[in-house]
């Protein structure tokens, strides 16, 4: 049984009008997706900034309400979760945010940060705190005297090691990793990474790794989902996404990120052109039909359905057939 | 080739509370003409400084120049009074900085504020004229809908727009050297191809010299011909692009290159530099990256290596590479 189920799962955001500008149209965030995460797997999703993948995320642990669509946990409907059931969805489902300078409490210790969780959760008997503290901290290549300083305290990257070690805490089935690298420099990302990646080796739990940086989603992933404007373009293997991309959309992603050596490619020959439409109002039909180098008529007109076109690799696309 | 710009021993630290930040110390680099130089780095790094040291936007205090020359057009920069250099902003030496959400004014139409910055250098210009000038530039930066677009306002326009925007401006009175801080941060990936395509045909159309600071190395082998690594204030290797990829020298360098995730191949894990950044306030003696170097030999604890050739154009600060 997979750890998280989700089905055509929606998320409108109703525009407030304002005292100006009347009823508006809502965002359309997250529009019709769905996707399933596996025991122990890493499932990148990755898409520009508009793409809904964010609220996904947000979605995926009941913090904001869903429009419409299905949410499951090991089988049974999140929405349904009370009492008991509900505190164990919350204790098994966690998130570590994108900016550490924002997601730590900076009046609470680092024992009270991560101490926290054990207590609401009831993990360890009070006598037995401190030492599953120190071996949290370790977990994550902290000091154990570090418990006892402020967020402020830390630079980033640590910071971000003591969001991850609060998330490991209640010893959860999944982390949504919502672009836990973006704010870090390159040779801490690299820091980071290798931890997470140490991490499930040894506990076992799934990612939901979201983030824009395509290289980040293929050294990580196990299965990847191509966002753009609240939907799921491509899906499947990370090696068939990276090596044998299918959508459009996909390949100009892939082709327009600067290659960190000497090519001899022209970036200027990859380029999409165009800007991404506003999610509040996608374009009718393919949403990438805008800005598709290979649209057709009907791609204006008519939604493209979910074609399978590998081993558990989709694509939604009318012209998928085309470009195997 | 004639230099452009030439920067020497150029030192400069900020007076603060907590002590004395040594942001920049002891930075040699020169521009050719025509010549895309890349400076690298991460936060900290020094990079920005080095920026607004050559155009004068180093605020007095906290900043103090304690050294160095900035050579341009024969005339040391450094000597110039507030009029002179603002003479030159804007019309030799020309500034993208890297968030155009907050470098246009919300106020006023993007027309405008282009006009504004051609009207500070030929107080002549006026009317119909100037209109169709602004209108060019936005043609020439592929705005789309340039006669409509210069009676927009800022929130009007997308992210890539401004980032446009902002490149007409500096254009606009033909600068010998542009200064691009980071031009595509904060920019989507298809939207930076974009952007980065744009800067490299205007840079080959109009013959401009341009300094390219970026933490990214993808942007820097895409845009560069040259490439100045930074760490902690000093610039620790300079070289040609294609030999900084082939045949990096320095240990930060390699460390990284090597911390990159990368779309073109398989990494089980990456390399990892060691430790953490040196605090700019209290910099250890010797060279700054001993601490973290694999390479680090005794007399990298008492003597700071300066930059010697150890190749053709290849500069390196290490005394492991020198070889003695």
């Amino acid at each position: 049984m997979p750890v998280l189920e989700i089905e055509n799962l929606v998320k409108h955001f109703s525009a407030g009008g304002g005292l100006f500008a009347g009823k508006k149209k809502p965002v359309r965030a997250v529009d019709g997706v769905s996707l399933t995460l596996d025991r122990g797997e890493t499932l990148g999703i990755v898409g520009e900034s508009g793409s809904g993948k964010s609220t996904l995320g947000l979605l995926s642990l009941g913090l904001i309400r869903k429009t419409s669509g299905k949410i499951l946990f090991l089988g049974s409907s999140v929405d349904e979760l009370q009492g008991a059931g509900l505190t164990l969805f919350r204790r098994k489902a966690q998130i570590v945010f994108q900016n550490p300078f924002a997601s730590l409490n900076p009046r609470m210790i680092i024992r009270d940060i991560i101490g926290r969780v054990l207590e609401i959760h009831g993990i360890v008997p009070p006598g037995e705190m401190d030492g599953r503290l120190k071996s949290l901290l370790g977990e994550v290549g902290l000091r154990e005297d570090h418990w006892s300083r402020y967020p402020h305290e830390f630079s980033g990257g640590q910071r971000q090691r003591i969001a991850i070690a609060r998330a490991l805490a209640s010893d959860p089935e999944f982390i949504i990793l919502d672009e836990p690298t973006s704010a870090l420099d390159v040779s801490v990302q690299a820091q980071i990474l290798n931890l997470l990646r140490d991490l499930q080796e040894k506990r076992g739990h799934a990612y939901m790794f979201i983030s824009h940086n395509l290289a980040v989603i293929r050294h990580i992933s196990s299965r990847v989902a191509v966002m753009y404007l609240g939907r799921i373009m491509e899906e499947g293997p990370r090696n068939s996404i990276f090596s044998h991309p299918v959508h459009p959309y996909t390949r100009a992603l892939l082709a327009s990120v600067p290659k960190p050596f000497v090519t001899n490619e022209d970036i200027e020959d990859k380029v999409i052109a165009g800007d991404i439409p506003s999610p509040s109002n996608p374009p009718p039909g393919c949403r990438f039909s805008t800005r598709c180098p290979f649209c057709i008529p009907v791609c204006r007109e008519r939604e493209p359905e979910r074609k399978e076109v590998g081993p558990k690799h989709s694509v939604v696309c009318h012209r998928a057939e085309e470009w195997v | 080739m004639s230099k452009i710009l030439s920067v020497n021993n150029l030192t400069v630290h900020f007076h603060t509370e907590a002590g004395i930040v040594r942001a920049l110390e002891d930075v040699s680099f020169s521009i050719e003409e025509g010549e895309v130089l890349g400076l690298v780095g991460e936060t900290g790094c020094g990079k920005s400084v080095t920026a607004l040291s050559v155009m004068g936007l180093v605020p007095v205090p906290p900043g103090k120049i304690l050294g160095g020359t900035v050579e341009f057009g024969g005339r040391n920069l450094l000597s110039l009074d507030s009029e002179e250099m603002r003479a030159m902003r804007g019309k030799d030496l020309a500034m993208i900085f890297q968030d155009p959400m907050s470098s246009l004014n919300p106020v006023f139409t993007a027309g405008f504020q282009v006009e504004e910055a051609i009207v500070a250098h030929e107080p002549g210009a006026s009317g119909k004229s100037l209109l169709s000038r602004v209108i060019g530039l936005f043609k020439k930066v592929n705005i789309s809908d340039p006669e409509q677009s210069v009676q927009k306002y800022p929130h009007m326009l997308s992210g890539g727009m401004k980032q446009r925007v902002m490149i007409a401006m500096g254009l606009s009175c033909g600068p010998k050297l542009i200064i691009a801080d980071e031009p595509t941060t904060a920019l989507d990936v298809s939207i930076q191809a974009q952007i980065l395509t744009l800067i490299r045909r205007l840079q080959r159309e109009g013959g401009s010299s341009v300094l390219l600071i970026s933490h990214d190395l993808g942007v820097i082998a895409a845009m560069a011909q040259r490439v100045a690594v930074m760490y902690a204030g000093s610039i620790v290797e300079c070289t040609s692009v294609g030999e900084l990829f082939e045949n990096p020298r320095h240990p930060y360098t390699k460390g990284l290159l090597g911390a990159i995730p990368r779309l073109d191949k398989d990494q089980t894990r990456l390399a990892v530099i060691p430790g953490t950044l040196p605090d700019l306030l209290n910099l250890p003696e010797g060279c700054k990256f001993r601490e973290r170097c694999p390479e680090a030999i005794p007399i990298c604890s008492s003597v700071s290596p300066r930059p010697q050739l150890i190749g053709p154009g290849h500069e390196v600060a290490c005394h492991a590479c020198f070889g003695n």
